[in-house]
Order: structure tokens, then C-alpha cells, then sequence
């Protein structure tokens, strides 16, 4: 089953800005790869071969050499966040160029497809509290110069004031039970006015005895208090189980 | 001082003082140094009063070196100094051929270039390649769904056009994972259609399908008659 090495694919750009659809038998959803020739997790990659340009000229030199580029296929049963997209969510306010905090990078899978997003202009700072993911986290990064990852407890933002700058969008995946504050936390802290948020939600990490529906509501509630302005929701029904996303936009006032 | 008694004595000048302070002096001596001494101090003090003019006096500005002409005469020729005429820059400028920049050109160029890409957003992705494989390639994934029966894909438009920014590229599997999950090397193909077609040879599914659906819709037709009246005479004989 699945697509194997050595298939044919057409690639086409997604509508999310810097997120790729390979097509073939089935579709994928791929991200350029920022350090070709490695897949971080085991994932299959996609090599294209650029055709020799001879219209572009280097510098007098002859005809643009050809070249390969390499992307990598994004698992939505291994992150959330391509999840999301494949469910269809409207905005995930990441883009080629953009400074994104996320936080609960755990090993740094879904990290590495966020830093072939925002690119070699853009800048991941990634917040992990466990030291045994850090360090995956920390060797995935070495790799990737657009990743800082960041060994600390993300309910401590001032911790990491040093490292981080202005973010354009805050990710979080940390399933505790105080996730909304922690998210807010960092939003008053590092997010920019009309910065987005994307929050992915696990229900049972939360409140394991109230119905999901109930949990996923007093968690948006919570984002509202914190000044994110909520702007949709969405579960990740065929990936995960009792799990939601929601996006919103970070609010000064109002 | 030239008095006669002086030289027939063979005093020295430097003795002049002794010379004076003797009472021996006649009343003209004594009126020629007097209006000697008034003419010296009449000296002195119109000196003085030259100097306190002289003391307001602005000394003169220094205006330093001139700058020298470009142009110098040598005789009854002029010469002009050619490494001044020109700073070296401009002359660098000069030996080169002058790059005209038509704005109207730069921008059709400009977005030209923008066309030719997807844009910094997606990686600036190429213009597709219509070459007849890729159409060809293109049309068969439209109808992908005839494929695999136990494969479900989304609808799909059927007159859908290609995309304009799109590349094809070839599935490299993950290091750790099985030989399940690769095409032996000697049976990768080309292009999309090359590999549908030869997993047809193998399994022959398509042209059976074809067959199966042929039998169905020619089943009364002009065709299948003459089959059947064909069969019948076959049976009187």
C-alpha cells in the first residue's frame, strides 16, 4: 500500500503558502525540503530534477546548471498540524519568511516540515520541556539553521526571553490541562498584534470525564480571556481521536 | 658727531660720554644737541604713534595653495591635463557600453519573471512543462479512480486543466523502511502512464474491464445479432 520508491508524482503547489501536493496513485502533502538529501523521521521524499535553463544566465558563466530539489512527505497521522490542513482549515498563518514559536516540539518531526515552510528567511523557535525529546529536537536542528531549539518549560516564557523575538504565529501542542494559559502566556510575551494562533486541542488531556465537545468549548472560552480572538475550530476526525484545532488572532485590546 | 676738537684730540667715538660731561661746551654745541634731542624725541614720538596704528592692523588670511588650472601654457601651446579633466570613476564608466534600462522593458521583464514562477510563497515552483508526456500524464491522474477499485478519491473535474506551476518527481522511499516500499530498479519507468501500463501487462485488468463493459453495450446491437443468427444457422445445418 502507499506510494513506493521510484513512482512518479505531479507537483503542485497547495493553497496554504510554502505546503506542496505531490499527485500520483494517491496524494501527499509535501513540504520543500530545506536540507535535501536527509529525511528526518524515515519519511519518504520526493527528488525533482530541474531541467537545464539555458534562457537564465549565471553571471555570463553559460546556461543555469541543472539542479534537484527535494521535498518531503508530511504524515497527518504523525502531526497535527498537517491534520489540520488536510481537514481543510482556513488560515494556519505560516509562510515562507515567517517567525513562528511552537510550542511542545517533542522530537521535532512536525518542527522540521514548520522549518521547510517559513524557509531559509523564516525562524522556528522550538519549546520543549522533556530533555529526552530535546535531544532529538536539538539534533534535527543542527540540520536546520531557521530552528532554535529551546530545552524549557514553555509555562515559563521569560525563561527564553533571550532567545526569542517577535513572532508572527504561536503553534501549541502541550496538551496540559492548562493549555490556554500557557498559550496566552507566551501570546502576551513574544506574539505580534494580529499575530495568529494555532492550538491543537486534546480532549482528554484537558478533562478526561466531560464530553470532548464540552472540553474543546471552555478551552476557546479560555483564548477569548486571553485576548485570542477565536476564528474557527475543526476536529481531526480521520487522523486523531477527540482532538480539535483552533486558529485565532492575537488581540491588543477589544 | 663731528666736532673738530674730537679729531685733533684723537679721542675714540666710545669716549664721547666723557667728551660730553665736561664743562668745555660752547652755547652752539649745546643748541645743536638740544635740537638734535628735540628732533629724536620728535622721531620717537611720531614712531609710536605709527606703531599704535600698526598694533589694530589685521594680519593678512592664508589662503593656501590655489588650485592649479586644467589647462597650462607651454609656450605658445596649451595643454590640457587629461588625468583631471575626468575623475577615474566616470572614465571606468565610459570605457564600458552604457546599459540603457527602458522602464516599460524592466517591468514587462519583471513580471515576465514573476509569471515564469510560482513566487517566493511557494519556492518559486516553475511553470509547467507542457510537454506531451506530462498532458499525458496529467489526463490519466483525472481518471485515477478507474485505476484501483479499492482505492476512493475525491470527484474530480473531468475538464480540469493542468495546473500552471508544477513539476513531476520521483518517490525516494525512507532508509529504514522495507523493500515493500520501493519499485525494483528495473521497473521504474519514465512517467506515470508507463508505470499504469505496465502493471496492466501483469494483471491485464483494464482490458478485461474493457471487454466486460463492450459485451454489455453492444448486447442487442447490430453486431450481436449477426453473432446470433450466425449461431442459429450453424445449428440447422
Amino acid at each position: 500500500m502507499g506510494a513506493k520508491g521510484g513512482q512518479k508524482v505531479i507537483l503542485e503547489p497547495h493553497r496554504h503558502k510554502g505546503v506542496f501536493v505531490a499527485r500520483g496513485k494517491e496524494d501527499l502533502l509535501v513540504t520543500k525540503n530545506i536540507s535535501p538529501g536527509e529525511s528526518v523521521y524515515g519519511e519518504k521524499r520526493i527528488s525533482v530534477q530541474n531541467s537545464e535553463n539555458p534562457k537564465e544566465e549565471i553571471n555570463g558563466d553559460g546556461p543555469a546548471p541543472a539542479t534537484t530539489t527535494e521535498y518531503r512527505v508530511w504524515n497527518p497521522f504523525r502531526s497535527k498540524l498537517a491534520a489540520a490542513i488536510l481537514g481543510g482549515v482556513e488560515d494556519i498563518y505560516m509562510k515562507p519568511g515567517a517567525k513562528v514559536l511552537y510550542l511542545g516540539a517533542a522530537s521535532g518531526t512536525s518542527v522540521s516540515h514548520v522549518a521547510d515552510i517559513v524557509g531559509p528567511t523564516g525562524v522556528v523557535y522550538a519549546v520543549e520541556f522533556s530533555h529526552r525529546s530535546g535531544r532529538d529536537l536539538i539534533n534535527m536542528a543542527t540540520r536546520r539553521t531557521n530552528v532554535i531549539p529551546i530545552v524549557e518549560d514553555a509555562r515559563h516564557p521569560l525563561r527564553y526571553r533571550m532567545l526569542v523575538g517577535m513572532v508572527d504565529c504561536i503553534f501549541a501542542d502541550v496538551a496540559q490541562p492548562d493549555q490556554a494559559r500557557i498559550v496566552g502566556l507566551n501570546a502576551h510575551l513574544y506574539l505580534k498584534v494580529g499575530g495568529g494562533v494555532v492550538v491543537s486541542i486534546k480532549a482528554n488531556c484537558i478533562d478526561s470525564t466531560a464530553a470532548p465537545e464540552a472540553v474543546f468549548a471552555r478551552e476557546v472560552q479560555k483564548m477569548r480571556e486571553e485576548r485570542i480572538k477565536p476564528k474557527e475550530q475543526l476536529t481531526l476526525e480521520p487522523f486523531e481521536r477527540d482532538h480539535a484545532v483552533v486558529c485565532g488572532v492575537y488581540q491588543r485590546s477589544g | 658727531m663731528a666736532v673738530p676738537t674730537q679729531q685733533s684730540v684723537g679721542l675714540h667715538a666710545h669716549d664721547a660720554d666723557t667728551f660730553y660731561d665736561s664743562d668745555d661746551l660752547s652755547d652752539e654745541q649745546i643748541q645743536t644737541l638740544l635740537q638734535e634731542a628735540e628732533t629724536r624725541i620728535r622721531e620717537k614720538q611720531t614712531a609710536a604713534e605709527n606703531h599704535s596704528a600698526a598694533a589694530i592692523r589685521i594680519p593678512k588670511l592664508k589662503a593656501g595653495e590655489l588650485a592649479k588650472p586644467y589647462v597650462t601654457k607651454n609656450g605658445e601651446v596649451a595643454i590640457a591635463d587629461q588625468t583631471r579633466l575626468l575623475d577615474n570613476e566616470q572614465r571606468l564608466l565610459s570605457n564600458k557600453p552604457r546599459r540603457v534600462e527602458d522602464p516599460v522593458v524592466v517591468q514587462q521583464k519583471k513580471i515576465a519573471e514573476k509569471k515564469a514562477t510560482a513566487g517566493a510563497d511557494w519556492f518559486n515552483l516553475p511553470k509547467t512543462e507542457l510537454t506531451p508526456e506530462f498532458k499525458r500524464d496529467f489526463q490519466l491522474m483525472k481518471m485515477r479512480a478507474a485505476l484501483d477499485p479499492h482505492r476512493h478519491y475525491k470527484k474530480e473535474n473531468a475538464k480540469a486543466v493542468p495546473p500552471p506551476f508544477a513539476q513531476v518527481g520521483t518517490i525516494i522511499e525512507g532508509s529504514t523502511e522495507y523493500f515493500s516500499a520501493r519499485v525494483h530498479n528495473k521497473d521504474r519507468k519514465r512517467t506515470f502512464v508507463d508505470e499504469v501500463l505496465a502493471s496492466e501487462n501483469s494483471t491485464g485488468r483494464l482490458k478485461r474491464k474493457y471487454a466486460e463493459i463492450q459485451a454489455t453495450k453492444t448486447s442487442g446491437k447490430k453486431a450481436h445479432y449477426k453473432a446470433l443468427m450466425a449461431k442459429r444457422q450453424k445449428k440447422k445445418w
